[in-house]
This record gives C-alpha cells, structure tokens and sequence, in this order.
C-alpha cells in the first residue's frame, strides 16, 4: 500500500488509529504488527511469509549472538549466518535476473530469467534486520527476547518499504517503553502533512514534466529541455523520497516513535561531501557503520581508505538496483568524493560560497542524468544531449516555450521548497506570535496541505512511486 | 513542561488530522454510493466482495483501492480544486485539451494531424463513391481549434485544420463534391462552438446546413431553410471539454434545441425503437445534453420526415446528429449511418444505398473524426 493513496489515509489510517488508541498498552504493539503485515500484503501477499521468515532469523540469530562471545563461536557463525541469509535474499530476489541477463549477453548463454517480482521493501528490511543481528554481536545492543518487539521493529509499516532505515539500537527503548503524547501527535501529523504535499503536490507534479520530456522522440528536443528534464528529476527525485521519510517519520510519532532524520534539505550543499551528508542519510550511516568501518575506514593508510571508498560507493550504488547505471552512478559519487577527500575540498574552500554552490549542484544533476535512465542507450544519448554532442538547437525544440511556459512557476516553488526559507520563517513566527502561528497559522496550512493532496490523490491517476524498485 | 498555548495549538492540529482522516473514511460509509459519474461519464466501481478468493487473489486489494477513489467524498469538487491550482500553475493544457482566454474561458482541443489516417480514410470514401451511382456530397467541419490558433499559450502545439482540410480537398475524388466550412463557421465562430463542448451549436450546425443547402443548389435562398423554433435548455450546459479539466472558471455554455422538430416516424433499426421525435428530453437535465440529438450515436436510423423529396443517406459523426434536422424538409427519407456501430450488418452500406433507393449520400463530419475515426474501412 502506498501513503499517498485514498485507500490509505481514509482506510487503513482511520482503523489504526482507532484500533491503535482503543487498547491497552499491552496490546498496542500487537496492533501494530497486523496492521502493518496487513499493510505488507497488500496486493502481493506472498512475501509477508519470506519476511516473517527474515524476522525468525533475525530473532534467533541475535538471541544466539547475545552469548559470550570470548567462550563460544556461536555468535560469530550466528552473524554470519545472518549476513549470509539477508545478503543472499537480497542478491536472489534482486540481483539474479541481472547476473542471468549480463551473461546472457556477454557469453551469448541461453538462461531462462527467474520469473521473479521484487518483494517490496526487501532492500530496507534486510538492511534493518542485519543491522540489528550485527549491533547485538557487537554488544551495542542487547538481544530482543520479545518476539512480537522485534516482529514490531522490522515490520513497522511507516518505514516499511520506502525507509528510513531505523536501526534497532535507536527504537530499541521505544519498542516497550514509548510514550504516545499530544505533542508528538501534533508534531508528526505536521510532518506528514508536510510529506504528503511534498510528494503528491510537487513530486508528481514535476515527476509528469520529466516523463513527458524524456517521452519525447529526439528530434523534438533541445539542449536546453534536456537540461530541464534532468532538473525536473532531480526536484522530483528529492521531494518524493523526502517526502516518503517525512510521511514516515510523522506517522511514526504518531505512534510514539522517533526515528532519526533521512533528509536535511541536500541541495543546499557546498560540496559533494556535504550532499552526501545531507541525502538519504540513514543509507550512508548503514554504508559508514556496516561496510566501511569494518573494512577498515581512514585507519589503514590512504590508499586503503581509497579502496574503501570506492568498494562503499559501488555498493551504495548498487544497492539502489539491479542496473549498470546505478552502478556507475555509485562509481561516479565514489569518485568525486574520493577526489574532495584529497584535495577538492580544500580547493574549494578558497572559492566564494556561490561558486561552491553551483559547482555541487551541477554535480548532483549531472549524477540524476545517470540515475533517471536504467536504459543504457537512453541514458548515453539524454548525456550527449545535455552537452550539445546530440546535435540538438540548444533553444527551440519543438515544446520547449510550452514546457517552460507551463512549469516556471513550479519551478520557482520547487526551488523554494528545497531550501530552509518555511522552516526558518516557523522558528521566528513560534518565538514572536507563538499563538497566531500554533493555533491559526500551522492547522490552517496543514489543512489546506491534506485537502490539496487529496485533491490531486482524487484528480490525478499519475502516482508513480520512485523508490519502489529498490 | 508544554505552556498553554503550545497545548492548544497540538489539539487544533490533531484535531484537523483526525476530523480530516474519520470525516473522509465516515462520508464513505454514511453518504452512499452512486453509480453513475456524469462529469467524468462513466459507471463507478462498486463496494467489492469480501472473500477469502478474492484477498488470496489480490483483486480484494484493487477492486478496494477503486472502490474508494471512485466514491471518494466531493470527488468532482476535489478534482476541480486540482485542476484550479494547476491551472494557476500555469498548465494551460491538460487532458488534450487547452483552456484559453477568448473573452472567457474557452476550452479548445488539441489537433495533431495525422496524414496516413487521414488519407486512409479519405481513400475509404472515395473507394466508396466510386461504386455509387448518385451523388455524393462530404460536408467537412473545422473544429473550434481552427478559429484560435492565434490564441493558444505559447509553445502549445496544435496543428492548423484549415491545411488539413485543404489537403482532403486535394485527395478527394471527383465523384465527391467538397463542402468545406472553414469559411462559413470563421465568423464569430463563438455563436457556432461551445465553450466547454467538442460540437457544434445548434446554430453553428444550421449555417453551415444552410450553407451547404444553397452551394449544392438544393435551395436557392434562405428563406427555404426550415422554420425552427429554438428553446433552451432549463440548466447551464458544462460540456464532455470541461470535464477533462473542470476549472472553476470556466464559463457555462446555453443549450438551445429546436424544439418543433416533427417527423413522421423515427427508427432505430437495430434497437427496434420507433417514436416520433428525434429528441430525448430526459438528456437535456443531464450533464450530457447534446445526446439529447436521438440519444447519441447509433448504427443506423431510419427518419421518414413526413415532406416531400428524395430519400438521403448520411453517413455522419456526432456532429451530424444535430444538424440533420436542417434537412428534413428537403427529404422525404432519410438514413444516418455511424460507421463506429454499423460492423459486420446483414447489409454492407452500399446495399443500403440502392435497397432504400437512395438519391443521395451526404458525408458529414467534423475534422478531428476524419483525422482519428479508424472506422471508415467498414464502407467497403
């Protein structure tokens, strides 16, 4: 089940609510894992059995991992065998119809590909379980014995299929001891308005400019809405992942839970460094603390660190799906990064802010240029576009007036949007007029932001998820 | 630690959600279903069945999933603030069709020509008029589109169907005479389209009937054009346009029909229905008031006028439906035949040409058909 859809919030959400705030403390988590199994099977109800399955794992492997770990080489096979069953899930159900195609057509080999649907989610709560089962052996955190917890944890619907990766160790007290109060409340259901919007107002909206330019045969096109489809996903790609973990983190104070951030307005960055600090920030913390740490991190010399870096980066890719440009998209983040590291951002530093700015920009896009297409061919030739090898006008194709005509005022909202400027505004309008702002100006917006989506929910058949794929 | 005033806010702001989420999920329960969507004009889906087939199959879940959508509370109302804000945005095209400032909101739809089909077509009807033995004449109306090239936003692509009709001209046999309307219907063209509608007025169709009268020779002046009373119909007329994006500015068009259109008998042969007018009323309090023309489309109807004259067979699109009534005092008979429904029949069209001693076959169609409509191959 997707949040923006009106089965969700006018179906699912009202029961749980009830259900949720009707019982007794000892029930609620009970609540929460058949609503959210119910929310998991919804459409595909197969896989709710291979992720009930990832959860007996993970709760029996960290029981096991919970022993001493000087006496007995129980918790290392345990870990090991959690890594060994979640990674190769991930690499079963996601990657083997990309290995069967490769050497299909590099060796011209005959395999049949699996007739295989992607379980939905499978790529966050894989990452999540692991990283439970990893903390325990690490005695970060100790072994769940509760079943129905830790079925609670990795089944929680808010987070379930688009993230943020929670980690265990940061609900681990919340699982029993949370507090559902007003102010949570409030809170997330401003942040869930807020991610609503985010995705069915301007993500969709935006989204349909990008798919209609990248839908337009070649000779209809121009330098110049190559680049503009190339901005239109990148404003799409952010406020509909953003909004998805803002949908999250709201639903999930709802229920008493704080998760961390995913998301502190990328492109505001100075720096690609900086941008990977900002995006997705639960997917880069996995990355840092599970695969790059372990291997070693900055503590074994600089070209260790570079082997690091790029092994971190290639996987990172990856991980976002079974296609060569998520792969070299990866390799191209890993790169620059790796050259920041060295001497970039001491380079940069000496240049002026504005400069900084569009220098990390322009890298950003240009890595939505690799991202947006998995069709190789399609991707190449949207690049040769870009930079004029395409043989386009740079100006004038045949919608180009149309398109800008008809999104600049989009634009400039989106453009808004990404930046701090509300949030700024809503810190000084709580200080100075802390009543007006709490109890005229946030309901009235947070309204008017639940009837618009739900306005656009009812008018628009065009809802596309991104981040359903990976 | 939280002050009063905090307190307050979190309560208003949990309120809105939860009157929000409880206020839309009970309008579900509590305000009933309906059956029938006029603005988007089609049946809604329906409360599906809870079965243990149906969850394990997965059509629970989607049949659900339209279930609500479809019956979502102030569904039009909700999808007319959308459409509102896109508009604002700057969206000036949506679902096809434009909507530009023409004094007014005009709602004007997108033209793309399509030569191959419309030389195929074109092809079909001159293949056809070569096996007749009496005259053929093709009526071709421009849409609105043609009118206001020159007020679309900028950048919108639309193409020009007074090119397209100068190419049928040019492709079409000479056993056809040609009755082109561009020129007739270009002068304040706002009396002959709607402005929420893809047809034509019912004064729109009388001019260029009358036009097309007077070039054929058929009459020598006006005055021998039937005299029709025009009323209008009670409500405001919001047009099949405007429901692809309903904005709140659109302006409403006036329905006028001609309310003393006797005949003789009317018949629907394939439905077997016979009645004496061509008008179906109960339309003209619906939203689609321009079926009120016999109904809407059909295979094949049989008018005997009641007048003297020959007999006509019209093969025609919707747009004939208003206008054919301009014929009836010149035609003791006449036979509309919408290629769309009239597939695989007992009689292929030319038999129904000498079967019912036709004298004449009148093609009417408006531009957009000609270029789109896949179904002119029936004819041969």
């Amino acid at each position: 089940m997707l949040f923006s859809s009106t089965t969700f919030l006018f179906v699912f959400l009202s029961l749980i609510l009830v259900c949720y705030y009707a019982v007794p403390r000892m029930f609620k988590n009970a609540v929460l894992l058949v609503f959210s199994l119910v929310f998991y099977a919804w459409g595909e109800p197969v896989y709710v059995f291979l992720m009930l399955a990832s959860i007996a794992v993970a709760y029996i492997t960290g029981l096991l991992c919970g022993r001493d770990r000087e006496k007995s080489k129980v918790p290392l096979i345990s870990v090991i065998s959690a890594i060994v069953w979640n990674i190769g899930l991930l690499l079963f159900f996601k990657y083997t119809n990309f290995f069967i195609d490769n050497l299909n057509s590099i060796f011209d080999m005959k395999i049949t590909p699996l007739g295989l649907t992607l379980p939905i989610g499978i790529s966050f709560y894989s990452f999540q379980t692991l990283s439970y089962v990893i903390d325990v052996y690490r005695g970060k955190v100790k072994p769940q014995r509760n079943f129905l917890n830790l079925a609670t944890y990795v089944t929680l619907f808010p987070q379930l299929i688009a993230g943020p990766i929670v980690r265990y160790q940061t609900i681990e007290e919340q699982l029993s001891g949370r507090k559902e109060t007003l102010d949570k409340f409030a809170r997330g259901v401003r942040r869930f308005a807020i991610g609503l919007g985010k995705k069915v107002i301007l993500a969709n909206n935006i989204g349909a400019l990008f798919e209609e330019i990248s839908n337009t045969p070649q000779s209809e096109l121009s330098v110049a809405s190559s680049w503009l489809g190339i901005i239109a996903f990148t404003f799409q790609i952010y406020f509909d992942f953003s909004g998805y973990s803002d949908m999250a983190i709201g639903l999930g104070r709802m229920f008493g839970f704080e998760f961390l951030e995913n998301f502190n307005y990328p492109y505001i960055s100075d720096s690609i460094t900086d941008f990977w600090r900002r995006w997705h920030i639960s997917l880069s913390t996995w990355f840092r603390d599970y695969v790059y740490i372990p291997l070693g991190g900055n503590r074994k010399g600089k070209l260790r660190q570079c082997v690091n870096i790029m092994v971190v980066w290639f996987l990172t890719g990856f991980w976002h799906g079974a296609s060569w440009n998520f792969m070299i998209w990866g390799v191209y983040f890993g790169i620059i990064l790796l050259c920041e590291k060295l001497f970039l951002l001491k380079a940069l530093g000496k240049l002026p802010a504005a400069i900084r700015h569009i220098y990390a920009l322009l890298f950003i896009v240009i890595g939505w240029g690799i991202f947006a297409f998995d069709d190789t061919s399609k991707l190449i030739q949207n690049f040769k576009n870009m930079f004029g090898l395409g043989g386009l006008p740079f100006w004038g194709g045949k919608y180009d007036l149309y398109w800008i005509a008809g999104s600049w005022k989009l634009l400039v909202i989106l453009v808004i949007a990404s930046v701090p400027l509300f949030m700024h505004l809503g810190k000084k309008l709580t200080v100075k007029l802390p009543a007006v702002y709490g109890c005229v100006i946030e309901p009235v917006t947070t309204a008017a932001l639940l009837i618009v989506s739900t306005a656009y929910l009812a008018g628009s058949s065009f809802n596309p998820f991104l981040y359903f794929r990976f | 630690m939280e002050n009063k005033s905090s307190k307050i806010a979190n309560i208003i702001t949990s309120a809105v959600f939860i009157v929000f989420v409880m206020g839309f999920a009970l309008a579900l329960i509590i305000k009933g279903d309906r059956e029938f969507s006029e603005m988007e004009n089609r049946t809604l889906a329906q409360k599906p069945e809870v079965s243990w087939k149906n969850i394990k199959e997965g059509t629970f879940s989607t049949d659900l999933e339209s279930y609500i959508s479809d019956q979502l509370f102030a569904k039009d109302e909700l999808v007319t603030l959308k459409t509102d804000l896109d508009f604002m945005l700057g969206k000036s095209y949506q679902n096809g069709v434009y909507l530009i400032e023409d004094s007014g909101l005009r709602y004007v739809q997108k033209y793309e020509e399509n030569r191959t089909q419309i030389a195929e077509n074109v092809g079909c009807l001159n293949d056809f008029a070569q096996s007749l033995s009496v005259p053929a004449d093709l009526i071709l109306v421009p849409n609105v589109s043609a009118f206001t090239l020159d007020k679309l936003p900028a950048g919108a692509v639309c193409d020009d169907q007074k090119q397209s009709i100068d190419y049928v001209g040019s492709i079409l046999s000479e056993r056809i005479s040609f009755y082109p309307m561009t020129e007739a219907l270009s002068e304040s063209y706002g009396n002959w389209y709607y402005r929420t509608d893809h047809h034509w007025t019912a004064f729109g169709a009388r001019r260029a009937m009358e036009r097309y009268l007077l070039s054929s020779g058929q009459i020598q002046s006006t005055d021998e054009m039937p005299g029709i009373e025009y009323v209008r119909a009670g409500e405001d007329f919001y047009g099949t346009l405007y429901s692809k994006a309903p904005v709140s500015q659109a302006v409403s068009d006036t329905f006028y029909y001609g309310d003393n259109v006797g005949v003789q008998e009317i018949e629907w042969v394939n439905e077997g229905k016979i009645s004496d007018s061509i008008l179906d009323k109960s339309f003209l309090d619906k939203k689609d008031k321009y079926a009120s023309f016999f109904g809407g489309n059909f295979a094949q109807i049989r008018i005997k006028t009641g007048h003297e004259g020959g007999r006509a067979l019209v093969l025609k699109d919707s747009y004939a439906n208003s206008a054919v009534q301009q014929l009836f005092t010149r035609y003791s008979e006449i036979v509309m035949v919408d290629l769309r429904y009239y597939h695989m029949q007992e009689k292929d069209v030319s038999e129904l040409v000498s079967d019912y001693g036709i004298d004449r076959v009148i093609m009417l169609y408006n531009m957009d058909f000609l270029n789109e409509d896949r179904n002119f191959v029936w004819l041969s």
